[in-house]
């Protein structure tokens, strides 16, 4: 196992969770009537630039690994996400989205062997 | 309390997240071969990112995200989600058969497992995902 490659997965994901975060708060306000007030939403440019680093992180990850172990391993951004959205969203995260999330966190260490 | 479910969700909504996972396994594929080939030919990240067929691969991702966000307002999230783990069965094949991958039988269990995990979230998460 990589463990630079494995950490770098992690940062690239979890910048790109973060742009969703943004996207989504930014969301609130997206309007196409008022497209003035919707271009000057700061967290939807913020979600959107973290996004854009997230992608390019990802192709820096693919020049390393394999596309079949890569895009799977793409998926642990629900992990982070789900944490993401109970702390800052107050969304409910119930034993159905748990049970999700514990089998991507196996399926992730189960690709991470290899890498 | 949401009566959509009731409803149903309509067959071509089904097949656009099918599209979908088509155009996202295309694009993965172009992605990982744009990659290796600026890597093959010692090419900078800045010309990478000018290169037409990676532009392609994004582009297709974006027509992707339309169609998903049209498919889902006309059908509900419980039945169109898990369909979007096709897309991990179409870059496997891609991966063994385009890209030459070997993948162990551990690989594969991994990959089985986040598709199982992606499609629970998707089709039980609701019920508790209150904002």
């Amino acid at each position: 196992m990589n463990l630079f490659l494995l950490l770098v997965f992690v940062v690239s994901t979890w910048i790109g969770s973060f742009g969703a975060l943004f996207l989504k708060r930014g969301a609130a306000r997206f309007d196409l009537a008022h497209l003035g007030r919707t271009l000057a939403t700061g967290a939807l440019w913020l979600g959107g630039a973290l996004y854009l680093v997230g992608i390019a992180v990802y192709l820096y990850l693919l020049k390393f690994l394999p596309l079949s172990i890569a895009y799977p391993l793409t998926s642990m951004s629900y992990i982070w996400i789900a944490f993401l959205s109970r702390r800052y969203l107050n969304e409910e995260i119930d034993a159905w989205r748990w049970t999700g999330i514990g089998l991507i966190i196996a399926g992730t260490v189960l690709l991470s062997i290899k890498m | 309390m949401s009566k959509r479910a009731h409803k149903g969700t309509p067959l071509w909504a089904m097949w656009l997240i099918v599209v979908c996972t088509f155009l996202i396994a295309a694009g993965q594929t172009l992605m990982k071969l744009r990659v290796t080939h600026a890597a093959t030919t010692g090419a900078t990240w800045a010309a990478l990112f000018i290169d037409p067929l990676l532009l392609l691969a994004f582009f297709l991702y974006a027509v992707a995200a339309v169609l998903m966000v049209l498919a889902l307002k006309h059908g509900e999230l419980s039945v169109l989600y898990p369909i979007v783990s096709l897309g991990f069965i179409w870059v496997t094949l891609t991966s063994i058969i385009l890209l030459n991958e070997q993948l162990t039988m551990l690989d594969l269990g991994g990959i089985v497992c986040i598709m199982a995990g992606v499609s629970v979230i998707g089709h039980k998460g609701r019920n508790g995902g209150r904002r």
